[in-house]
Formats: C-alpha cells, sequence, structure tokens
C-alpha cells in the first residue's frame, strides 16, 4: 500500500530503552558518571512540557478562536515524572523537596523552600543505530532548577521491592525569566572505533 | 546483510559454532549453539528466539560461562546490530537461562536454554 511505510532512515532515529537520571551531565562530553545516577528507575520516565497560551482574540467579535496572530505564550510546565525503585539520604531529601540531611541517616522536612532546594536534573537516554559505549547517540532533556513538586510517595509492595514514585517539575528563575525551565539535546551517534 | 545473515553472525560471536536449529550438521561436535531462526518486521512486538547452548563435560561451568559471556555481550539495554535498510535490537528474554535435562540423554551433554529477544527495526 503506497502510504503504509515509513521513512528509509526511520531505524536511525529511534530512541532505546528508559534512559537514567543524573544529578550532572555535559552534552558536549557525554559521558556517564555513575555516582551521579539519581536512583534505579522502573517503568520508563515520562517527560512533559505543556505550555500555557492565551488567546488573544477569543473575547473579539469576528475573530475565530486559534487565530495565530493573536496567541501568546505565558509559560510552560516542564515536568518528569516515574517510580524510583532505590532511595537512599540524598534521593530522599530530594523527593520531599524542602527538607535538610542532619547527620547521615536523618531527613529532616523543612516548612519552608530554599533557592538550593532547586537543582537541575538530566533524563538522559540511548538515541540512534549507532548506540556504542564510546560514541553512542543520546537524547537529553536538562530540567532546570527542578523541584520535586509531588512530594515524597514511599509504596512497600508485598514480597516485592518497594516504589517510590517522583514528579519533578523545572523552574523558571526571576534573573531572567525568558529562559524556559528545560533544554532538549538530540545527538546520533557515530561509529565506534576500531581496536588495533 | 540480511536479517538471517545477522542473526547467524551475532550468535557465531561467541568463540563455538552457532547453528540455526534446522540446519545443525550430523556430524556437529560439541560444544555448540543452536537457535531457533524468527523473522519480525518494523513496529512489531520483538521477537522470542529460543537459543541453545550445548556442551558435552562433566562440569557445569563450561556452560555457565558461555551463558554468562552471551548475557555481557547483549547487556542490560541490548545490543543493536546492522542489517540491510536497519537494524535488529538483540535484547535479554524472560527468564534468561535454564538448564534442561532430559531424562535417558547422555547425562555429560549439558543444555542451556536462553531465551534472546529480537526487534526487528528492518522496515
Amino acid at each position: 500500500m503506497k502510504f503504509t511505510t515509513v521513512a528509509t532512515d526511520a531505524f536511525q532515529k529511534f530512541q532505546l530503552n528508559a534512559g537514567i537520571l543524573l544529578t550532572e551531565f555535559d552534552p558536549a562530553s557525554p559521558t556517564v558518571d555513575k555516582s551521579k545516577i539519581i536512583g534505579a528507575t522502573s517503568g520508563g520516565n515520562s517527560f512533559t512540557a505543556t505550555p500555557t497560551f492565551t488567546d488573544l482574540g477569543d473575547d473579539v467579535d469576528n475573530v475565530p478562536a486559534n487565530t495565530m496572530e493573536l496567541k501568546t505564550l505565558d509559560s510552560v510546565e516542564a515536568t518528569m515524572n516515574g517510580t524510583f525503585k532505590t532511595i537512599d539520604n540524598a534521593l530522599g531529601k530530594m523527593l520531599i523537596g524542602a527538607a535538610d540531611i542532619v547527620g547521615n541517616n536523618k531527613i529532616i522536612p523543612r516548612a519552608d523552600l530554599k533557592l538550593d532546594d532547586f537543582n537541575d536534573i538530566w533524563w538522559v537516554g540511548d538515541y540512534s543505530d549507532k548506540n556504542g559505549d564510546t560514541n553512542g547517540g543520546f537524547i537529553a532533556i536538562k530540567l532546570i532548577n527542578a523541584l520535586s513538586t509531588d512530594g515524597l510517595s514511599i509504596t512497600p509492595n508485598d514480597k516485592g521491592k518497594g516504589d517510590f514514585s517522583y514528579t519533578f517539575t523545572g523552574h523558571y528563575s526571576i534573573n531572567d525569566m525568558s529562559v524556559l525551565p528545560y533544554e532538549v539535546y538530540i545527538k546520533p551517534g557515530t561509529t565506534e572505533p576500531t581496536n588495533g | 546483510m540480511t536479517s538471517e545473515a545477522a542473526l547467524y553472525q551475532f550468535f557465531n560471536g561467541f568463540q563455538i559454532p552457532a547453528y540455526a536449529a534446522s540446519s545443525v550438521p550430523s556430524d556437529a561436535t560439541f560444544p555448540y549453539i543452536t537457535y531457533e531462526l524468527a523473522i519480525g518486521e518494523m513496529m512489531e512486538e520483538e521477537v522470542n528466539i529460543p537459543v541453545n547452548v550445548w556442551y558435552r563435560t562433566e562440569s557445569e561451568a563450561q556452560p555457565n560461562a558461555k551463558v554468562r559471556e552471551m548475557y555481557e555481550r547483549i547487556g542490560m539495554g541490548g545490543v543493536t546490530v546492522p542489517v540491510d535498510n536497519g537494524m535488529l535490537w538483540i535484547k535479554r528474554g524472560r527468564p534468561w537461562a535454564q538448564s534442561i535435562t532430559v531424562a535417558g540423554e547422555d547425562e555429560k551433554v549439558k543444555r542451556r536454554y536462553v531465551n534472546v529477544n529480537v526487534e526487528f527495526l528492518v522496515p
């Protein structure tokens, strides 16, 4: 059938596997520092960037809704959510949001937010047909000034591992409100170096 | 390279011969690998390819080591293999490996049944 087909290079443009969440990642030097992995996840991760618009023509006679010249972008809500299967003090603090780690084993929730409760986080996943350890392609999303906005949720499972659901929301900064709370990098891989 | 050839090449990358299960030579000697050739298509579910690793030995160590080698080669996220106009995405299946004993068979024949799943990203 004529219109039941795919592009010939489609196989080069698939994103593969669930990816990882990191506290730090450099797209210009895309190596994985495993000490920066926030936690092990289950069931994949989901990123959503939802814009909010104002239609300046919606109360004007004789102007149809969704006239592009009259539409303005108010803001974008960028969220990353999923479920962690592992947790430690650092992630516990991150999931609570406003909290402090006291000593080695105690996390005390705080009644007020501090600016250092907001931290960039990265989701990075394999991309493209060239996905080797050295030159593998990737898709990376930087969630800027991320904060856990659904709080801490611990769901122990009978005869199973516990679940720690998360929702991180990126935030604008008053220092430069033209900077949206996320960035996306899509980099195809290249051929791996050959040994010898 | 066709998908069939790519699978043959992949399974022959473990230092012992590998044969499609329907093409095992009558004079094949242990150890060797057999796999059930199955071909899928793009945008379909991944295809399960049962693989058997055969050794004739009194020790479990050699077949276990070979299965471990396959496990590590495929890796947690799978491995992609180029084919004509596309690629195969080869992944670990579940359960990964089982030891199979058949009553009446030579007790020195050690068989490991390995589940490999393949997604055919080939238009």
